[in-house]
């Protein structure tokens, strides 16, 4: 370059190139907006709201607390992930701001990445943990104990890990398809069509990650709610299989976007 | 010196299109290089193309010596790129844009990236909104700020995609200017489709055609015909006569007669400049039938270059 004495040049290399820019605006997209705000609002009221209204709205409310919760922190949030991320590329890639990004000295990997990284954390902060800490509250109040925060933390986990199947499986379609109708329906089938694909073929409770956050019918509690009551999972295998979902979505996604065209 | 940029027969199709057929071009160091063509001529993909934006079918090509597969992050550390259409993120306003932008190259004092930006919303006209939101931006807005992000990085070589395209007359001009002012530093390489500022500013022009390369090389050459040195001079009385007396010179490769009401117009093309130069005046008006009221060296309008290359009427090649 002709005439940068005075500047200290960027020393990333590799898959790492451009990533700390990248994240810097991909975070100022979500807290220098009104995004985190509106989304901690948002599932803050729905959910909070919703158990407040059956923990102190009905005598037999109190005891299906934890489910209740870890049902609408699972199901209603996931509607808000995939129609956050089914814009996080086809947006880009439509608007032609990728493409500008990409003629930067970036990696693709770290455009891949800075989304996961920034979404992942700021979909835990206001979908996750705050209405989680609220309900904490709310169902300690109500049950009259406090439940162990330990458990909580970890139960808070396994909800941001159903979260993040169908944020990086809705990343990964937003790559591999140019149409908004797939990168948001296949998610929402998963999403809400889950319970009656258990009902057809049972051992998919496994593999899908429907489990992680309802129980089954007279039978157990879902993973989360176990893990919040401090008793051991009817199984610990849906969480390891959702991991290895989420990791090859991630894989996939970054693995495509290296031959993607703008 | 080598040349900046190389292409080797580099293509690309999109399924049954060929949006660029095998293409060997070379760009030096310092050139102002206007490149051309319809739409959809295929300039847009060749700088795709040398950005890795896109992937070539075929052919190979290297931009400092760097293969524009294996060494693209290498390449745009280097480069300064001013898509069509320039889009940014609309929660960003032009300085944090710029900001944003300075950060893929530089790290370290905040203090020299913010008095950067500060020099590219001046050199751009857009430092009075510079803390406005883009979204609010117009097209001529965007596109300043567009031509700012492009050169923040000190770029060795500026690739603009049309950068006059939304601008108004002023606009253009300004970008005429620091075009000029570039290029002691930078290499540019740009497509337009406006042949005046080509004329203005470019020494080397290339006229992409169907994606194919119809005419390539310096402006003067273009200009100046092309495929031969070219004389034009209008003539009354025995134009018969006059024909026949360029046609006996050794020197004059083809005569051309074209009858304009009273008078014609007479096209010589001469193979040696410094005889015609010496002569071929003399030769004619040494003739008391003939009467020459016009004389000079034929030399073209890019436009009409252009349009005859691009109606395939003509073609011309360096």
């Amino acid at each position: 370059m002709s005439a940068n004495n005075t500047f200290q040049m960027v020393n990333e290399r590799g898959w790492r190139r451009g990533l700390g820019n990248l994240l810097r605006a991909e975070m100022g997209n979500w807290w220098k907006t009104k995004t985190w705000w509106m989304q901690a609002l948002i599932w803050t009221g729905v959910i909070n709201l919703t158990i407040a209204s059956v923990v102190w709205g009905s005598p037999e409310g109190a005891p299906e607390s934890v489910a209740l919760y870890v049902l609408f922190s699972c199901l209603f949030p996931t509607i808000a992930v995939i129609i956050i991320l089914q814009d996080a590329v086809i947006g880009e890639k439509e608007s032609g701001t990728a493409a500008w990004i990409l003629s930067k000295p970036v990696s693709r990997t770290a455009f891949i990445v800075a989304k996961l990284i920034a979404h992942s954390i700021n979909i835990f902060v206001s979908m996750t943990l705050l209405p989680g800490v609220v309900a904490y509250i709310q169902i300690s109040l109500a049950g009259g104990e406090w439940l162990s925060p330990l458990n909580f933390i970890a139960g808070l986990m396994v909800i941001w890990l159903y979260l993040l199947f169908f944020l990086t499986l809705t990343l990964m379609l937003g790559v591999l398809y140019d149409q908004r109708g797939a990168v948001i329906g296949i998610p929402l089938a998963i999403a809400f069509g889950s319970q009656m694909l258990l009902a057809l073929i049972p051992a998919l409770s496994f593999l899908l990650p429907w489990r992680l956050a309802v129980g089954a019918e007279n039978e157990s509690l879902s993973v989360a709610e176990s893990v919040i009551m401090g008793v051991a999972p009817f199984s610990w295998v849906p969480v390891l299989s959702v991991i290895t979902f989420v990791a090859i979505f991630i894989i996939t996604a970054i693995r495509k976007f290296q031959n993607e065209e703008f | 010196m080598p040349p900046v940029i190389q292409t080797k027969g580099l293509s690309k199709s999109f399924g049954e299109v060929d949006a660029l057929k095998p293409l060997d071009l070379d760009v030096s160091e310092h050139a102002i290089f206007g490149f051309l063509g319809p739409n959809g001529a295929g300039k847009t993909t060749l700088m795709k193309l040398l950005l890795g934006l896109v992937q070539p079918s075929k052919g190979s090509a290297t931009i400092f010596g760097n293969d524009i597969i294996t060494e693209s992050v290498e390449i745009r550390r280097r480069v300064g790129y001013l898509p069509q259409d320039p889009r940014f993120y609309e929660y960003m306003s032009a300085r944090e844009t710029l900001d944003f932008t300075a950060k893929f190259f530089f790290s370290g004092l905040q203090k020299a990236i913010d008095e950067r930006v500060d020099e590219m919303l001046d050199l751009v006209g857009l430092a009075e909104k510079a803390d406005r939101p883009i979204k609010g931006f117009s097209g001529g807005e965007r596109q300043r700020l567009g031509i700012a992000q492009a050169q923040v990085n000190y770029p060795d070589l500026l690739i603009l995609d049309e950068p006059a395209a939304a601008l108004d007359p002023q606009g253009r001009r300004d970008v005429l200017v620091i075009m000029e002012r570039l290029r002691q530093h930078t290499t540019i390489f740009y497509s337009t489709h406006i042949l005046d500022d080509v004329q203005q500013v470019s020494d080397t022009v290339a006229i992409l055609n169907k994606g194919v390369l119809a005419a390539h090389g310096p402006i003067e050459t273009l200009l100046n015909g092309g495929q031969g040195i070219l004389y034009q001079m209008d003539v009354q009385g025995d134009i018969e006569r006059a024909e026949s007396i360029a046609r006996k010179q050794a020197w004059v490769s083809n005569v051309e007669m074209r009858v304009q009401g009273s008078a014609t117009k007479m096209l010589v093309t001469v193979t040696d400049e410094k005889a015609a130069q010496a002569q071929l005046l003399r030769l004619l008006m040494a003739d008391e039938n003939l009467i020459v009221t016009n004389y000079g060296r034929k030399k073209y309008e890019l436009e009409e270059i252009f349009l005859n290359i691009v109606e395939g009427e003509q073609n011309v090649s360096k």
